[in-house]
C-alpha cells in the first residue's frame, strides 16, 4: 500500500527504502565488477550501468512536500538508530545529547510525535532522494515546527547555502510593506 | 579578539592541569557533569584564535573545519550502519500488518 500523497509533508517521518552511497569497487547487477570509475566510464560511457546496490528499509525525514503525484521523488535526510558504540565517542555524543552538534540532530525516542521507537539521529549531511514508491506505509511521526527550522539552519550550515541574498530581500520587502523603504 | 588576561595566581593549576597542557592536551573544565570551560595551552590558543575571530563575526567558516576527527568518522561509521535496530524491524512488521489489513 503505497504511502498517500496528502501524508508526505515537510517534516514528516516515514520509513524508506534509502540506498547506500556507490563506491568502488562496484558490482555490476550481472556479476561483473569495475575497480574504478575510469573503468567504468570506459566501458559503457555515458550510458546506464545496473549496478548491485545496497539500500535498506529505514526512517528518513522528509525535506519538502510531495503531495502531488507529478513527481516521483522526495528528498530526505537519513535517521540513525543510536547505538551504544555512538555513545563511546563521549565528546562527540555530549555535543549531540546538547544538541550543538552540526551534524547530527537528536531525537530522543520518548517524543510520541516522533513515532520512533528508540533513540535516533538525523543524519544532517546525507541527503538524499527516495521515489515515493519505496516509502513504507503511513509517516510514523514527524518534527515540530521548531524542530525543522532548526534542521533547516544546519542543513544551510553543513551544504554552505548562501541565504543572506534572500534574506535581505525579504527584509527589504518587509520595509517596503511598513513604508520605510521606497520601491 | 577580546581576550581576558588574568595573573597565574588567580587560576589554581593543579600539576595534573599543568602537565596536560604542556603535553598540547586541552583541559576541559566540568561542573556538576557540565563542560563549563576548556582550556587550552598558549600554542592551541594561537592556532584557533583566527577561526574563533572568524566565528565570532559571523564569517561563513567551511563546516568540514568545524568536525573534529572523531565527528568525520561517526559520519562515515553512521553511513556504513547496515544492522537494523530490533526496533526498527518492529515498527517495519507494523507497518506492513497495517498495510495487509487494509488491502
Amino acid at each position: 500500500m503505497p504511502t498517500p500523497l496528502a501524508e508526505l509533508r515537510r517534516g514528516r517521518l516515514v520509513y524508506a527504502l534509502f540506498p547506500f552511497s556507490s563506491e568502488f569497487p562496484a558490482e555490476l547487477a550481472d556479476g561483473g565488477t569495475h575497480r574504478t570509475v575510469e573503468e567504468l566510464a570506459r566501458a559503457h560511457g555515458g550510458s546506464p550501468v545496473r549496478l548491485a546496490v545496497e539500500a535498506r528499509l529505514r526512517p528518513v525525514l522528509l525535506l519538502h512536500d510531495g503531495t502531488r503525484g507529478e513527481h516521483g521523488d522526495v528528498a530526505c535526510l537519513r535517521v540513525n538508530t543510536v547505538k551504544p558504540a555512538l555513545k563511546a565517542r563521549a565528546d562527540t555524543w555530549r555535543r549531540i545529547v546538547a544538541n550543538q552538534h552540526p551534524s547530527f540532530f537528536r531525537l530522543p525516542g520518548t517524543e510520541s510525535r516522533h513515532g520512533l521507537r528508540s533513540e535516533s539521529v538525523i543524519a544532517i549531511g546525507s541527503i538524499g532522494t527516495v521515489n515515493k514508491t519505496a516509502l513504507l506505509g503511513p509517516p510514523v511521526g514527524a518534527l515540530s515546527q521548531q524542530e525543522m527550522q532548526d534542521v533547516n539552519a544546519r542543513v544551510a550550515r553543513a551544504l554552505q547555502l548562501d541565504l543572506a541574498p534572500l534574506i535581505s530581500e525579504r527584509a527589504l520587502e518587509l520595509l517596503r510593506r511598513a513604508g520605510l523603504a521606497g520601491r | 579578539m577580546d581576550v581576558l588576561e588574568v595573573a597565574a595566581q588567580e587560576v589554581r593549576l593543579s600539576a595534573k592541569i599543568a602537565e596536560a597542557l604542556a603535553e598540547r592536551r586541552p583541559v576541559a573544565v566540568n561542573r556538576y557533569g557540565k563542560r563549563l570551560a576548556v582550556l587550552l595551552s598558549e600554542e592551541q590558543f594561537d592556532q584557533v584564535a583566527p577561526l574563533l575571530e572568524l566565528l565570532q563575526e559571523g564569517a561563513v567558516v567551511s563546516p568540514e573545519l568545524l568536525k573534529t576527527e572523531d565527528d568525520l568518522e561517526l559520519e562515515r561509521a553512521l553511513a556504513q550502519d547496515r544492522l537494523p535496530a530490533d526496533a526498527e524491524q518492529e515498527q517495519i512488521a507494523e507497518l506492513l500488518r497495517a498495510s495487509d489489513a487494509k488491502q
